[in-house]
């Protein structure tokens, strides 16, 4: 049988649950701490097996969730591709810039085809934030 | 006031227009170190000697972010000074940073905090020597606490006066808050018997009767509070300033450095940076280049040995 | 006291002060509504103004700014879905559906309605009851903000509908989880950070916001098909009607004053306000979207007001914005605090005074600009979702201007996504994670205390609280008796 996607994130859930305890498991502590009940360590533990137990006990619960046609799941996916290739850019543009790029593409991608929205938006949008953030409020931005 | 200054700077500097200066903060507005950066910003623009000075508050890492940036960076912020205080020495000695004051260039220590211990008003205990003689018969009985984590200074100030007279730091009690307001909130409301934290945030208090002082961690008596005797007075050597200065990025020539020194003494010496010592009561530490930068060693080597001992240093 | 108020508004009511109360509103809605540009930063950027002006003048327009960035922010909560301040963060549970739903303007209406008359009256409580209430934020130790924290965390799970309670309580915990990223606030001890300095200080609030419910939301709307904008935003759509706005009043009332009492104590007032507020609305009131609106936003704004009482009458910031504003007090040679009042009555009465002309001039400022605002949302998705997109990522990385950030909260917004997708409620996430640290620093400090013995701890509010969550613990099993009778 094939997971449905709800299993699969229960079983995603269940595996971060896995790791926290782990990494919980593994927090150093000074010699003050380590002699402490209730210490670095405490809260996270029963955070995690509270969160595993959870999972476990809706593992059979079944969610009233649409299921998922390829088509959005594209569309879904090229946003976030787009935002991520914005991120890598900005290690050489211009935050400003590169926010007048990511607007083009994502508007394009998302079907819009008029030239005269997406002009307004991607010169206002930018503009705003310049004009507004550094040089009205003067706040500095790392370059 | 530009005579004055003039009088005070080397002549190469004044000429022309002044320049302008940016000040990286490591820490949120509104705290101990962006006060003080924007005192000294105020004073070195109203004096003349730079402007316009800009602010950037860089937090994350408890000051590392700012810190690794500013290290990294060194080659375009020529016209920046970093502030800085004692936690840089502390995280860097217990390995939080991976960088230390050694990587950067000390200009000028500006203000001086100390510690103070303190109980409120009505508390049984009245001095340090019956806080003292309560924690030796039980070192339980007496619930501590600071503005600060396990480790930091607050702390780190009353466990070695404890240790110096014979009590075993690691018995007493001690209850880190999330910051000293907090921290004077559970004092106040009897969470906490005795407090440590800066003389400064408990001026008010005194004022209104609230809470006493014990005592303070200076080298001498503090002007605004004549009574509390220091530590030293009551057999217990232990003196700890909580410094905040300014330093240049990596790499600074020294003759730009010789410039930075005296830009800040000028400042310091204006009226407008003494009007700020009054306002928020702080105890000047006029502390330049390389009388810092011994400063800062000997501190190192003290907190080196303390920390150690009281194992916060792995 | 009269005396007091009168010198109050003496103080407040010069020509001048007005003017920089206008120019402190204006300025703080409008830096408010900036992508991640909340009360915290619209106060720290109008210092440098403060500079040049008396300490009277410069403080009231701090709070002016103060109550504009408040309000400021929550029009990008019901516009964008992208509260810019936790305490807003319940008011996009009602207000931005009914933004979707073509009712953007009503909202924004009820929700500039609703903070004028929670800030209002808060504004008469701290007069009447500064010094009472004092004494009584002195009450709040660690065990009892450990009740209260425990409190919140089990009405959002328990209050949730029966078959959303499980699906609640594992969201509550990733929220508790991310939270616990960063530095121990007890020991100092670096946890799940895996040695990177960007994750010292643990994730940032307007992160994860921006990740879970803007960023998640412009996703969601992605998937979906491409649907009508909503129908435009009228200007009689603005009016409420005197039937419709009566049953909104109780819910005002009760709100303002459970929000001016949770905002006394130091700590996440505003926000737990906020929360308990559209709980207790939805639960015990009629459950309409606007009293799902007008409750959070009274009892934020009535929080912000009560946050004043530690700072003026102890001293003792309860907030990071008045924590900035002690700052600001400090830099006047001010000392806030039990002195205030007897040294510098005119100071303290000016800002309590200046809040009720700031609270008019809010409402005055705001209403005509509702409508401009709400046309916003006549875009079409394939406009709104790149600007969403946009407004989230500006306003993460001008709070925490770094690139780590933007690329963890894309990670954490596809994770959102998924949950959400799958009727997983995210707005236990989020309170999870604001309430985190201080639920773990006063419940371990309380564990410390109890080594003394057990009952010390039993005090009449500590008691007052176990009862409540008693009460919260329980009332799961009376709602099965009744939603499900036995056939």
């Amino acid at each position: 049988m094939i997971p449905s996607g709800h299993q699969l994130l229960k079983l995603l859930i269940l595996g971060l649950g896995a790791g926290y305890l782990y990494t919980a498991w593994h927090i150093p502590m000074d010699p003050w701490t380590a002699e402490e009940l209730v210490n670095a360590r405490t809260l996270p533990l029963i955070y995690g097996g509270l969160l595993v137990t959870a999972v476990l006990m809706s593992w059979k619960r079944t969610a009233p969730s649409e299921a998922i046609e390829a088509g959005p799941m594209l569309r879904v996916a090229g946003v976030v591709i787009l935002t991520l290739g914005f991120l890598l850019a900005l290690q050489f543009l211009n935050l400003w810039l590169g926010l007048a790029g990511l607007l083009t593409a994502l508007a394009l991608w998302l079907g819009e085809r008029r030239l005269v929205p997406i002009t307004a938006l991607v010169i206002t949008v930018p503009m705003v934030g310049w004009v507004g953030i550094e040089l009205l409020l003067n706040l500095h931005l790392p370059d | 006031m530009l005579l004055l200054v003039s009088s005070l700077l080397p002549g190469a500097a004044l000429a022309a227009e002044p320049e302008r200066l940016h000040l990286l903060i490591p820490a949120g507005p509104g705290g101990g170190l962006d006060s003080t950066a924007r005192a000294i910003g105020k004073a070195l623009q109203s004096s003349d000697i730079r402007a316009p000075v800009s602010y950037e508050n860089m937090t994350g890492g408890g000051g590392g972010r700012a810190l690794g940036h500013f290290v990294e960076t060194a080659q375009r912020q020529q016209q920046t000074l970093l502030i800085n205080s004692t936690p840089l020495i502390v995280r860097s000695l217990q390995g939080l940073f991976p960088q230390s004051y050694r990587d950067l260039v000390p200009i000028a220590a500006l203000v001086a905090e100390f510690n103070a211990v303190v109980v409120r008003a009505d508390s049984s205990i009245v001095s340090w020597p019956e806080l003292i003689k309560a924690l030796q018969a039980d070192p339980r009985s007496v619930t501590t606490g600071g503005g600060s984590v396990r480790g930091s200074m607050d702390h780190v100030v009353l466990a070695q006066a404890l240790e110096a007279t014979g009590i075993n730091p690691r018995a007493a009690r001690y209850l880190p808050y999330d910051g000293g307001g907090k921290a004077m909130v559970a004092l106040l409301g009897g969470e906490i018997d005795v407090l440590s934290t800066g003389a400064g945030e408990v001026l008010s208090y005194v004022a209104s009767d609230d809470v006493r002082v014990l005592a303070i961690a200076a080298d001498k008596r503090l002007a605004q509070l004549p009574d509390v005797p220091t530590l030293s007075e009551l057999g217990t050597p232990v003196v700890f300033a909580n410094w905040r200065g300014l330093f240049a990025a990596p790499g600074t020539t020294a003759a730009q450095t010789d410039r930075l020194i005296a830009e800040i003494e000028a400042a310091t010496g204006s009226n407008t940076w003494q009007q700020s010592l009054a306002q928020y009561a702080w105890t000047p530490l006029n502390l330049t280049g390389a009388d810092f930068t011994l400063y800062l060693e000997a501190q190192e080597q003290q907190l080196q040995a303390i920390l150690s001992e009281l194992g916060f240093i792995r | 006291m009269w005396e007091g108020i009168v010198t109050g508004f003496a103080t407040a009511l010069t020509l001048s002060n007005l003017g920089w109360v206008l120019f402190g509103c204006a300025s703080g809605t409008i830096i408010g509504m900036l992508p991640g540009l909340g009360p915290i930063t619209a106060i720290a950027l109008m210092i440098p103004v403060s500079y040049s002006l008396e300490p009277a003048g410069g403080l009231i327009m701090m709070a002016g700014v103060y109550y504009g960035a408040v309000f400021g922010g929550s029009t990008s909560s019901i516009l964008l879905n992208a509260p810019g301040v936790a305490s807003t963060v319940a008011t996009s549970f009602d207000g931005y559906p009914m933004a979707r739903a073509g009712l953007g303007g009503r909202a924004l209406a009820i929700a500039a309605y609703a903070s004028f008359s929670g800030g209002t009256l808060g504004a008469i409580a701290l007069m009447m009851f500064a010094g009472f209430l004092a004494s009584l934020a002195l009450q709040f130790q660690s065990p009892e903000y450990s009740l209260l924290l425990i409190l919140a965390l089990s009405s959002v799970v328990v209050f949730a509908e029966a078959q959303a309670r499980l699906p609640s309580l594992i969201t509550l915990l990733l929220g508790l989880m991310l939270g616990t990223i960063g530095t121990d606030q007890l020991a100092g001890i670096p946890r799940f950070t895996f040695g990177r300095v960007d994750l010292a200080d643990g994730l940032n609030f307007v992160l994860v916001v921006m990740a879970t419910f803007a960023l998640a939301e412009a996703l969601r709307m992605t998937l979906q098909k491409d649907q009508p904008p909503p129908t435009a935003v009228t200007a009689s759509q603005l009016k409420l009607s005197w039937q419709e706005g009566a049953p909104l009043l109780p819910v005002i009332g009760r709100s303002s004053v459970l929000g001016f009492l949770i905002g006394v104590l130091p700590g996440a007032g505003a926000t737990l306000a906020s929360f308990f507020a559209y709980d207790i609305e939805k639960r015990i009131g009629n459950g309409s979207r606007e009293a799902g609106v007008a409750a959070p936003e009274a009892a934020n704004n009535a929080a912000s007001t009560g946050s004043f009482v530690p700072l003026l009458t102890l001293g003792i910031p309860g907030s990071g914005t008045t924590a900035v504003l002690l700052g600001v007090m400090l830099s006047y040679g001010l000392q806030p605090g039990p002195r205030l009042l007897v040294d510098q009555p005119e100071i303290f009465w000016g800002i309590i005074a200046s809040m009720y002309v700031g609270n008019v001039i809010l409402l005055a400022l705001n209403l005509p600009l509702i409508p401009q605002l709400a046309k916003l949302l006549r875009l079409p998705s394939r406009l709104l979702i790149p600007l969403i997109v946009a407004f989230s990522l500006i306003g993460v990385y001008l709070t925490t201007l770094n690139l780590f950030d933007l690329y963890l909260m894309l990670g954490l917004a596809v994770g959102a996504l998924a949950l959400r997708w799958h009727n997983y409620p995210l707005a236990p996430l989020l309170l999870g994670f604001i309430l985190s640290g201080l639920l773990e620093e006063n419940v371990r400090r309380t564990l410390f205390l109890a080594e003394s013995g057990w009952l010390e701890l039993a005090r009449p509010v500590t008691l007052v609280l176990m009862a409540l969550l008693l009460i919260v613990w329980l009332s799961p099993l009376r709602g099965r008796s009744t939603e499900n009778p036995k056939p």
